[in-house]
């Protein structure tokens, strides 16, 4: 809606025609206004007279630019010395220090403070520090050494506790292999009749001599692992036989007194002989000794029954385990591609038997027993 | 890392950090065995640290043994709280090199550390930091403060003079 113009409203409209605010519209309606009014025209022109002009005024702008470089001197100070100044600041700040000599100053102090390296300081050792080359180790290589080392700790474990074992079984049998040799050499001189009895009575009784022998053997042993009770019971064996037959040629005792010696002297060869024979004894004497302690009163043939067996379960187990550690050595040969050997050798000069192991780089033979 | 990086690191690496530590600590034999111990450590992780990062690790390993080693000995004295003046001595010293070394003294551990990074190895903030386990910000005030603490110690000497 177009405005209408009349005296109370003019001055609005004046206003707005010296802004340039009226559109074509209005301004007609404004001169039309105007030549109705003459009077009103005049305050116009008086009006457009007011117009001021721009004065040109300086004002010294680079006092306020250096409000921050005085008031934080020293950080731009900082700032400038470790490049953390933008471009456009470097350069105001590089212009304010050269138009300030005291602030120049300061900043050269800063630049003092700027560590230079000292290269008098050097590490004295610096070749231990350094390290050799890593060498690769091939896998054959380390397979070989650890198939020997693990052969050696099972053998070392093994005659460890085999040498554990035997070493309270040798010194029983040493102690039980003297008393048998002395029991047999003073067997002759102490129960001389009882056993020229027992070899008469054989004869007589039209046994074989290989019996005679089997018995003297017997005898032999039992004299060897038995002490005074085993005796009695050959006494005992003794009187029943000679009374049953008791009509007895002198001269026969006189040949059997004769032949009991060999007799005895081919069981001690055979004891002193045969180290496997000695063992058995060994054995059966140290079972014996366990079980004469019990009150037993079983017969001869029970108790060499008895530590028959025994010895056999002994020998066995270690046959096993030999048996055992050789399938395993042929199967890390296997594995490895390698010859390893493991032999058990029974060497009869130090009567001992003994455990060689044998592949390539390594070999060691260690005694078991 | 091979082992042939490993022993270009301590051709490359052993005398910076040896000096780092030496001026830090002023004990030579403490600081052989804080290089020492931190090549040790880079040779038993030598096949997780890259030959690109060596120097950083070393440095690293180093500054933190360092660190603990003084912690151990409570070493620890603040620039900030020391006057000045109380080092305005008769002494005449001979060049500003002297002056530095025992400005660097007097400042508190974590801004001489910084401060020798930054102008013996030239590493960024955010290298020290790194090194260090501060922020970037931090470093950088450290360094600000141990700046100022230096000038005005240097300043200080030169007006007595």
């Amino acid at each position: 809606m177009m405005r209408r113009i009349d005296r109370h409203n003019y001055e609005e409209f004046f206003l707005d025609y010296l802004e340039g605010n009226l559109n074509d519209s209005e301004k007609k309606n404004l001169e039309s206004f105007l030549a109705l009014n003459p009077d009103l025209k005049e305050e116009l022109d008086e009006m457009c007279l007011l117009e001021l002009e721009e004065e040109d005024i300086i004002f010294d702008k680079s006092s306020l630019k250096q409000i921050p470089f005085e008031t934080d001197f020293e950080d731009f100070c900082v700032a400038k010395l470790e490049g953390d100044l933008e471009q456009e600041e470097e350069l105001a700040f590089t212009k304010y220090l050269n138009e300030n000599l005291i602030g120049k100053a300061q900043y050269q102090l800063f630049e003092r403070t700027k560590l230079k390296t000292d290269n008098d300081i050097i590490y004295p050792d610096k070749e231990e520090l350094k390290r050799k080359e890593r060498k690769i180790i091939p896998y054959w290589m380390i397979s070989g050494v650890g198939i020997a080392a693990s052969i050696l700790l099972l053998f070392s474990v093994w005659n460890t506790s085999i040498s554990d074992k035997n070493a309270d079984q040798d010194s029983a049998k040493k102690v039980a292999y003297n008393d048998s040799v002395k029991k047999v050499v003073v067997t002759p001189t102490k129960n001389s009749n009882r056993l020229e009895k027992l070899v008469e009575i054989k004869a007589e009784s039209q046994t074989t001599k290989q019996e005679a022998d089997d018995i003297g053997n017997q005898e032999v042993e039992t004299v060897i692992a038995k002490s005074q009770p085993i005796e009695n019971k050959t006494d005992r064996i003794f009187t029943k036989q000679s009374i049953a037959e008791s009509p007895m040629d002198t001269k026969q005792v006189a040949s059997q007194k004769v032949s009991l010696p060999e007799v005895i002297k081919t069981a001690e060869l055979k004891v002193l002989a045969n180290v496997e024979v000695v063992d058995q004894k060994i054995e059966v004497s140290n079972q014996e000794k366990e079980m004469n302690e019990l009150p037993v009163n079983s017969g001869l043939a029970n108790l060499g029954m008895s530590w028959k067996s025994s010895v056999k379960a002994k020998r066995k187990s270690n046959s096993l385990l030999y048996a055992v550690a050789k399938i395993g050595v042929d199967k890390i040969g296997e594995i490895a591609g390698k010859k390893v050997q493991l032999d058990k050798q029974y060497d009869s000069e130090t009567e001992k038997t003994r455990l060689n192991f044998n592949t390539k780089g390594l070999g060691f033979s260690t005694s078991i027993k | 890392m091979n082992t042939v990086e490993y022993n270009k690191s301590v051709d490359k690496y052993a005398d910076g950090m040896f000096r780092f530590i030496l001026k830090n600590i002023k004990d030579e034999d403490k600081a052989r065995d804080i290089v020492q111990d931190s090549f040790e450590k880079l040779w038993r992780n030598i096949e997780n640290v890259n030959y690109q990062k060596v120097k950083s690790y070393l440095f690293t390993t180093a500054y933190h043994t360092m660190i603990d080693l003084i912690r151990k000995e409570k070493r620890k004295e603040d620039f900030e709280n020391v006057d000045v003046k109380e080092y305005s001595h008769s002494e005449q010293y001979s060049d500003l090199k002297e002056v530095l070394n025992i400005a660097l003294e007097k400042l508190s551990d974590i801004q001489r550390s910084v401060i020798l990074l930054r102008d013996y190895e030239g590493y960024s903030y955010a290298e020290i930091a790194e090194i260090t386990d501060l922020s970037e910000s931090q470093v950088k005030v450290y360094i600000y403060r141990a700046r100022k603490n230096l000038k005005s110690f240097i300043g200080s000497i030169e007006t007595l003079v």
